[in-house]
């Protein structure tokens, strides 16, 4: 197994991604902390004008935001150092490291703007409209995280074995049909299980904080974890009306007729490398994925160029079958 | 699961589909507990009678190899794991007869003789 990254490389990677945005919560958490002149309790929210409309106290909210910073940089610095090489590197990556930057930029400005802007006063409520902070936190992290993105070191691109296409031989009457189960990895139903935690805890401090928007939210909360789910288990059938592929509950479903598939090839597919994880996945040259595991996957090529990338076990077979209905439409 | 039948063949179409549903338990390509597709599923893209596929899942129940239960479809059984030790002598058994010039047909025709 080959890693993405070289050793110097994923030094960096580690230090950009994970040991700046730490440095930067850190900073600015110590900054807020170490000022006296604050009111007890702060603002902490506030209402679609601007103005404040909940409060609490500083070192819960700090603590809060730090070790959210904390929490993302980590996962994603340790996972995009760790990637493998694959024969196709998508840009996910350094766009991972950019966001592990604008995350806790935006975050710790959001907090230092708004927390700044209460120094001096003797009541929380009368504090500034925290607008203008925001704007130029997202503005700042945007600009950092972008920095962040480009200095990120572009992943190593393996060169690609040969291209295998396999193809069955069919009699001119013969019928023939493929069926097969997608199961997700138990990475994939772990990285599920941690996605939809951080979700629902996510929407239930939001809820928590701010009572007018708890049912958009949760609303929001319900349907990303519906097509989460819907997503997780798939089901592939090739036949003579072409490939059928559908997710477990009937949808999303991809449906591609024979006439329009220039051929079917295995790949070996890195989850996290080539498609940024697990489920529906749009990675880059025009590659639609089903991706629920790692490794031997069948990639089906249209005449536009565009293809869909399944992890189907048995993929020979599934491109065999494949390749000699296409053979066979054209005799 | 890859099931292919040729109607242009001399063996009745619910043979060559029961066959083939074997073959592919023997490969391993369904696993016991699994589902086979459903009847009508199975002839729309086969584009051959329900009948004919229900006649070919009735023969694999009265084999053991799967459980035909309303609502449920046929579900591939236990039996299928003691496929294993056929599995393994079969490939010699063709690598045999092929050294032989043997026909696929020949080769049934012995095995059903020693019935």
């Amino acid at each position: 197994m080959t890693r993405a990254f070289t050793p110097a490389q994923r030094v960096r990677i580690v230090v950009i991604a994970g040991i700046v945005p730490a440095i930067i919560a850190i900073a600015g958490v110590a900054t807020m902390l170490s000022w006296t002149d604050l009111p007890d309790p702060i603002a902490v929210h506030w209402g679609p004008t601007g103005s404040p409309d909940a409060y609490g106290s500083l070192p819960g909210i700090a603590a809060f935001f730090g070790l959210s910073v904390l929490v993302f940089a980590g996962i994603i610095s340790v996972s995009v150092a760790r990637l493998r090489a694959s024969t196709r590197p998508s840009a996910q990556p350094r766009f991972l490291v950019g966001m592990s930057v604008w995350f806790a930029v935006l975050l710790t400005g959001v907090l230092l703007g708004s927390v700044a802007g209460q120094r001096g006063l003797e009541d929380a409520a009368s504090g500034p409209s925290v607008l203008p902070v925001l704007g130029i936190a997202f503005a700042t992290a945007t600009v950092l995280g972008l920095v962040a993105g480009l200095l990120a070191p572009r992943p190593l691109a393996l060169e690609p074995l040969g291209h295998e296409e396999p193809s069955l031989a069919l009699a001119p009457e013969e019928r023939a049909v493929f069926t097969r189960s997608i199961p997700p990895s138990r990475v994939a139903v772990v990285s599920f299980a941690v996605a939809t935690l951080l979700v629902i805890g996510a929407a239930v401090l939001v809820a928590v904080l701010g009572r007018p928007l708890m049912f958009i939210i949760i609303g929001v909360v319900v349907i990303v974890l519906v097509l989460s789910f819907a997503s997780l288990n798939w089901r592939l059938r090739i036949g003579r009306d072409g490939v059928l592929l559908r997710a477990a509950g009937g949808l999303p479903r991809f449906s591609v007729p024979i006439d329009e598939i220039a051929a079917a090839s295995i790949v070996d597919v890195q989850a996290m490398a080539e498609f940024g994880g697990w489920g529906l996945r749009f990675g880059t040259g025009g590659r639609t994925g089903v991706i629920l595991r790692s490794g031997e996957a069948l990639e089906i090529t249209r005449h536009t160029g565009r293809s869909l990338v399944v992890t189907v076990d048995d993929a020979v077979t599934a491109a065999g079958l494949i390749n000699g209905l296409v053979q066979r439409s054209h005799a | 699961m890859l099931i292919r039948v040729d109607p242009a063949s001399v063996i009745p179409l619910f043979e060559q589909l029961a066959a083939a549903v074997r073959s592919e338990v023997l490969r391993e390509s369904v696993k016991s507990g699994e589902r086979l597709p459903s009847a009508r599923e199975l002839a729309e893209t086969l584009d051959i009678n329900v009948h004919t596929v229900l006649r070919a899942y009735q023969l694999l129940r009265d084999e053991g190899l799967v459980d035909l239960r309303r609502g449920r479809g046929a579900v591939v059984t236990d039996r299928a794991r003691d496929y294993a030790a056929l599995a393994a002598v079969l490939p010699q058994l063709v690598a045999e007869a092929k050294r032989l010039d043997l026909s696929p047909t020949a080769l049934a025709a012995l095995i059903r003789e020693a019935y």
